[in-house]
């Protein structure tokens, strides 16, 4: 089920209603309904794949039992392997096996031997990436000692499924979300109504800017050997917005529905392209992702400290893993590994936390330097993206090319057909988004209204604008998310 | 809890008013690049000329169904060389869908003699967007055509619906700005300015024709109201570019499911070869195409006997 579906507009407020007819004293039975809703939105999809989720939820719930029952530390460490082992061969068998079979039958030809291999035809689950570093996060830290386990299948099995967050993240922490299931939740009204304005931030995002910059980016990847370099430069640039307002999109209405049921997710974005360099742009892009490779695989292997080589060679590991986490194939792992190459001079000249204040912070315009910052980390994040984006190797590196041999070619933007007629209000729409985002930029999402004084007028005024603007200027087509891919 | 339902109860009456309104304005004051899912009056095809003559126009022989393929490729003043007064009630991508209500609300008047049902294969797949947007821009509304807009879904139709039902509550005219490449002929005809299509782009791959239900289910209802009304019909596939045609596999399966429907179908396609000097673009006829097709329909429905 897709959140800009006609089938989520009359699911969400379903739920919704019966959860709170149950009321807030009714714990389990809440989860009882939220577990039966998760399960029903995911099955929406495809009711096969729900076996896999609960595969995962019930080896992790008994596993997680198991070490904490155990002293010997020889004996929790091969109960958290079959967890690490059942959960990642899930992944990687619906994930990698394919890769893996086409790169081991490509190496051998290019070596001269002779290597066949057939694929198999095996479809990915949604979402499977998320939910398994989610249930992930909760063995391990039972292993750390560092949470209890729970006792209270219903509770976990729906930690594991919970609808708003299932198919692209936030990837909760067990330390954050699986205590929200535990206590009672109260309705609250400022932060139901704050979660509205997100869901509705998050679907102007998705539909309005996501989906419409997304056709333009398509149009030109496809056929990318036919346009000059400043054609190839804005479809990177639509590809940019694109990939963010389509996953942060997903995130906000995510955190947004979370919040109606009196749930806090975490943040998952926080204005990534006014980041001032690579290491910022890593602190407010996908934060439960980075935050989870921090938590479960930097810091165990080392993290900054140690020798210089340590750091480097951690370094490469967290951004190759994590490319590698995006999907297989070899343009996420360059893009990894290019994020890898950005980032490593500040580490090294320890500049890497260098900003970590607030963006332009008491002043509604930006300096020079900073801005210059800003501009040039964007510009760096957009080329990176032209490896995400491309089919294969190959072709990024003709995209990036022809982008640069041919920046100011003589067949100019005159002779570029957009993929549709409406390239003008797309345009406006990215730009008010952008200066949206700007002035927004200390808060948690663009229409976020703490500590604006606004009357009940103006208040409707902005949520008739944007739900006028999501109805004139948005994609008409149910286009699914990008990172269910993932 | 309270406060929260009574404001969503609040939001649910008094949002979609305000947004009526702001809607009504926005179309009135907009530029048309500026009105991306409210396209009212952005389809050419002079179907407001056309269905404003089907009033005075009288009882005709012939009555031409159809998309473009329909109003720009049968020509009334060739029929009439063959003494038959011919209306051409085509529209831009008029699917089935569109052509059973422009067939209910304006077959009466012209009262023919014999139907002829254009067959263009796309417009069984399309989803009807852009003919609704033209009809609900260029003819009344009523309940029918609020129910096709509630059974397609599509926020661009449904804008232009709400747009277009103010306008005629305050009893405004549609506003269509007509090609000047084109000429609008008496009998429902188009004229493009005579020229010929440049070489047709390379068959990149082979696509196949993929029929959607709904028009499907239109289209035999369709046939089963000229059925019981005793209409005589008659379907044809008026001449496509040979290089359009080659991008389809299973151009024969698309015959086969029309002849099943009417054993008089006839693809003209297959009857003669149209070069490319015949047509201004891919699927479409210029003015020499037609007068060549026209004849030759209109030869192979004397033969069949379903003119005189």
């Amino acid at each position: 089920m897709l959140f800009n579906s006609i089938e989520f507009a009359i699911f969400l407020p379903l739920v919704f209603g019966l959860y709170w007819v149950i009321g807030a004293r009714h714990v389990k039975a809440q989860n009882v309904l939220l577990f039966v809703a998760s399960y029903i939105f995911y099955g929406w999809w495809d009711w096969r794949f729900l076996a896999l989720i609960f595969i995962s939820s019930l080896i992790d719930f008994l596993l997680a039992q198991k070490i904490a029952a155990t002293e010997k530390q020889r004996s929790r460490k091969s109960l958290l392997a079959v967890s690490l082992i059942v959960n990642l061969g899930m992944l990687g068998f619906f994930k990698y096996f394919n890769f893996f079979i086409e790169s081991f039958t490509d190496a051998f030809t290019f070596f001269g031997y002779q290597f066949s291999a057939d694929r198999l035809d095996v479809i990915l689950p949604v979402g499977i990436s998320f939910y398994t570093f989610q249930t992930l996060s909760y063995t391990i830290d039972v292993y750390r000692r560092k949470l209890e386990p729970t006792t209270d299948a219903v509770a976990f099995f729906t930690f594991v499924s919970f609808f708003p967050q299932l198919v692209a993240g936030p990837i909760e922490r067990a330390s954050n979300l699986l205590p929200q299931f535990m206590r009672e939740r109260k309705f609250e009204y400022g932060k139901a109504v704050d979660g509205m304005r997100q869901i509705l931030w998050g679907l102007f995002k998705k539909i309005v800017i996501a989906d419409n910059l997304g056709r333009h980016a398509d149009y030109i990847f496809s056929d990318h050997t036919q346009y000059p370099g400043l054609v190839l430069f804005l479809g990177a640039l639509f590809f940019a917005f694109q990939i963010y307002c389509d996953f942060s999109g997903y995130s906000d209405i995510a955190i947004g529905t979370a919040r109606l049921f009196g749930f806090d997710l975490m943040r998952n974005f926080a204005f990534p392209y006014f980041s001032r360099d690579i290491a910022e742009f890593w602190r407010r892009w996908h934060i439960s992702l980075s935050t989870w490779f921090r938590d479960y695989l930097y810091i165990p292997l080392g993290g900054s400290r140690g020798s210089k080589y340590l750091q480097v060679r951690n370094t490469f590991i967290i951004f190759l893993v994590s490319g590698f986490w995006h999907g297989a194939n070899w343009t996420f792992i360059v893009w990894g590994l290019l994020h890898a190459a950005l980032f490593l001079p500040l580490l090294l000249l320890g500049k890497n936390r260098k900003h970590t204040n607030g963006i332009a912070e008491d002043r509604l315009v930006v300096g020079g330097e900073e801005a210059l910052r800003i501009i040039s980390t964007f510009m760096l994040v957009t080329l990176g993206w032209v490896f995400f984006r491309a089919d294969n190797i190959g072709h990024a590196f003709s995209y990036l090319w022809h982008m640069f041999s041919k920046l100011f070619h003589p067949v100019g933007l005159a002779n570029f057909q957009f993929a549709n007629l409406y390239i003008v209000s797309d345009f406006m729409m990215l730009i008010l988004f952008v200066v949206i985002e700007w002035l927004q930029r200390h808060k948690q999402h663009g229409l976020e209204m703490t500590g604006v004084k606004t009357n009940r007028l103006g208040r409707w005024a902005i949520y008739l604008g944007m739900i006028f603007m999501i109805s004139m200027f948005g994609q008409t087509e149910e286009l699914p998310f990008i990172y269910f891919q993932f | 809890m309270k406060k929260f339902l009574k404001n969503i109860a609040l939001s649910i009456v008094v949002l979609p008013l305000l947004y009526a309104v702001l809607l009504f304005v926005y179309g009135l004051t907009a530029p048309g690049i500026l009105r991306k899912n409210m396209p009212y009056g952005s389809v050419k095809g002079h179907l407001y000329t056309r269905l404003e003559e089907t009033k005075t126009y009288g009882s005709c022989d012939v009555v031409v169904l159809g998309s473009s393929h329909a109003y720009r490729g049968f020509d009334p003043r060739i029929f009439k060389q063959y003494g038959l007064k011919m209306f051409n009630l085509g529209s831009s991508a008029q699917t089935p869908v569109q052509s059973k209500i422009l067939v209910e609300r304006h077959l009466g008047k012209l009262a023919p003699r014999l139907v002829i049902i254009e067959t263009y294969p796309a417009v069984f797949q399309a989803d009807g967007v852009q003919p609704a947007i033209d009809l609900i821009s260029n003819d009344y509304i009523n309940g029918e055509v609020i129910w096709m807009v509630l059974q397609m879904n599509n926020i661009r139709v449904f804008n232009t619906l709400l747009y277009g039902l103010m306008r005629q509550f305050l009893g405004m005219q549609p506003k269509v700005k007509e090609s000047k490449k084109d000429q609008y002929i008496s009998g429902g005809y188009v004229e493009r300015t005579m020229q010929v299509m440049d070489d047709p782009s390379q068959v990149k791959e082979q696509r196949r024709w993929s029929f959607d239900s709904t028009q499907v289910r239109a289209f035999e209802s369709l046939i089963q109201m000229f059925d019981q009304k005793e209409i005589p019909y008659v379907l044809v596939q008026a001449p496509m570019s040979r290089a359009f045609l080659a991008r389809y596999s299973n151009g024969d399966d698309v015959d086969g499911y029309f002849s099943k429907l009417d054993p008089n179908y006839t693809n003209f396609n297959k009857v003669e070869p149209f070069e490319n000097k015949y047509f201004y673009s891919e699927t479409h006829l210029n003015q020499k195409g037609v007068e060549k097709f026209n004849r030759i329909l209109l030869n192979e429905l004397q033969q069949k006997g379903l003119i005189e």
